[in-house]
């Protein structure tokens, strides 16, 4: 549905679709000029952020706000758990 | 050599210091993660609430925090979030992406906030979506120190005496996302719920309409002249959005043209608070109801990666000189402007702090906020300025923007922004009245545009000591380096 004037974009989702992810990850990804994890680091990270009870809405780390796909590829990103990082 | 004429012994009024307020929603991170961690949290907090954000802020003077939005507002229903905690109902917060709200951090957590970091709350109530009642009984609930059923509640839930509360918003955006109104419509309900909204005991209440979004002036006329008698107060909404809503900006990258173009938009709010207030002086001349911008700040796409219904955007020396900026708006027109609340605290938009877990960081905003808290309840002294202009492509803006005031022990305090990235300002500033002769200053800015602190630099832009300001004769010169924010002070 097209936004009206003015809309803030406020009325979305934060529960976000395969798509969405894909596009925020290759975004994100293009504009960071950052070393990437390896396959093998980053579904290693991955595993842990989908088990962990900061995740929400299917993609988004609670205390970062970050969408884990794209913190776990980062290579010198880290897990923002409080006082014990899951990676 | 720019030219600035400071008169020390003409008082223009009172910084309200609750200009230097702040707005905290249930949106992203703000509430929960930024100030809430809950009790049992590895985060050291107190009462649940981040230690690390409660010192930031006592340091920084906050004085007035207005919550529970913003659009979430008027979808609230406050006695959700009373009592305990397991029986409070999990809600949809439909407003800012749909997510799980579960009313842990309600009325006596906001209370005890305020508290802890030295505040005066505003609390906005539901027009969208509530009814009379409900805002009725929420205000009785908090400031009722008599036997009724909402103070006994309260006493029940474990507070005994009432709260003091000053502030209250008849509803937010109400032409929008507050129940898409007519100002003619909005105006009488106003008058009804305003009705119902009681002083009891001591407890005076300073009521807030809703006003215009940027510059909507038929909703000021129609504000002012149907309900202008029964408000203490009218908002104001302007959001700094570079390019356009759906394409914003980054925070980060950026370009030259788009580090003016936010200028020359911020500085837009100079002209909305004058034409708001010349509609508002027609039908209140004496000034009595105060323009209470109570969202204000930068909007940017959000940062790359990160939830985009979650707002969550960096902050850098653009946003100080934003900040600097609109700060000296407001003290200037202090006979008119009595409050403003930066959009929002923590996590979200134009944030002062960040958060990344048990981590926080301090952004430019905060320092320039810290630097600027010396005009709090300070008196306006009159500047005459002729700056230049700073000019990119064919466009100009003025090169310096400026205020100063005077406090009650005689300091002078200065507060200037070079807007120019590339241009030093010296400045002649000539002081006719008496001033004290020791002069000192602080000043931020970096080498870049976009220097911004992060969790692994969280210090990589603060604030310096100043010296490029000397006292000769009657005059102050000062040697304003590029695209910086500098408080100078005559003691």
């Amino acid at each position: 549905m097209a936004k009206t004037d003015e809309c803030k974009g406020c009325q979305r989702d934060a529960w976000l679709s395969d798509e969405e992810i894909e596009l925020i990850y290759k975004n994100a990804i293009e504009s960071m000029d950052t070393e990437l994890a390896d396959d093998e680091v980053y579904k290693a990270r991955l595993d842990k952020c989908f088990e962990c009870n900061a995740l929400l809405y299917g993609a988004t780390c609670v205390h970062c706000g970050c969408i884990v796909q794209v913190k776990a590829r980062v290579l010198n990103a880290s897990c923002p758990y409080p006082f014990q990082p899951k990676w | 050599m720019k030219q600035m004429i400071l008169n020390t012994d003409i008082k223009k009024g009172k910084i309200n210091k609750n200009i230097y307020g702040h707005f905290s929603e249930h949106l992203g991170r703000c509430i929960y993660g930024g100030y809430w961690v809950g009790k049992d949290s590895p985060i050291p907090n107190t009462d649940g609430i981040r230690n690390d954000v409660i010192e930031a802020l006592r340091e920084m003077k906050i004085p007035v925090l207005r919550w529970p939005g913003g659009c979430f507002a008027d979808e609230y229903h406050w006695m959700d979030g009373i009592g305990p905690y397991e029986e409070r109902p999990r809600m949809i917060n439909t407003h800012w992406g749909g997510v799980i709200e579960n009313n842990h951090f309600g009325t006596h957590e906001f209370m005890r906030l305020c508290e802890l970091i030295g505040a005066e709350p505003y609390i906005c109530g539901n027009v969208g979506s509530g009814t009379v009642q409900e805002m009725q009984q929420w205000v009785e609930y908090i400031t009722f120190d008599g036997e009724s059923p909402m103070a006994d509640l309260r006493r029940k839930n474990g507070r005994e005496e009432p709260w003091k509360l000053t502030y209250f918003g008849v509803g937010n955006e109400n032409w929008g996302c507050g129940g898409g109104m007519r100002a003619e419509y909005y105006a009488d309900e106003y008058r009804r719920y305003a009705t119902y909204i009681r002083n009891f005991g001591d407890n005076k209440i300073y009521k807030i309409a809703c006003g215009p979004n940027t510059d909507d002036y038929h909703w000021t006329e129609v504000l002012m002249r149907e309900a202008g008698r029964r408000m203490h107060g009218l908002s104001l909404h302007y959001y700094t959005v570079p390019n356009d809503w759906v394409n914003k900006g980054s925070a980060t990258n950026f370009t030259e043209k788009e580090w003016f173009n936010t200028l020359k938009k911020t500085l837009r709010m100079d002209e909305l608070i004058t034409k708001h207030s010349t509609i508002m002086d027609k039908y209140d001349p004496d000034k009595r109801v105060g323009l209470i911008v109570d969202e204000w700040g930068t909007w940017y796409d959000v940062e790359p990666g990160t939830n985009p219904r979650f707002l969550y955007q960096q902050n850098t020396l653009r946003d100080a000189l934003v900040a600097g900026i609109n700060l000296n708006i407001f003290n200037n027109h202090c006979d008119r402007v009595q409050m403003a609340n930066i959009a929002q605290t923590i996590n979200v938009l134009q944030s002062v702090i960040l958060t990344e877990g048990d981590k926080m960081i301090l952004t430019p905003t905060y320092h320039v906020f810290n630097m600027y808290k010396v005009h709090q309840d300070a008196w306006l002294l009159p500047i005459t300025l002729e700056c230049g202009e700073y000019v990119l492509d064919g466009e100009s803006i003025p090169q310096v923007n400026a205020s100063a005031s005077i406090n009650e022990e005689g300091v002078i305090n200065i507060s200037l922004c070079n807007l120019d990235p590339n241009e030093t300002a010296e400045i002649k500033c000539n002081i006719r009245g008496n001033a004290g002769k020791e002069v000192t200053g602080t000043i931020l800015t970096a080498p870049v545009m976009n220097a911004h602190n992060t969790f692994d630099n969280p210090e990589n832009i603060k604030p310096e000591v100043f010296d490029g300001a000397k006292l000769e004769n009657d005059n102050l010169l000062i040697s304003l380096p590029p695209k910086s924010v500098v408080v100078v002070t005559i003691a």
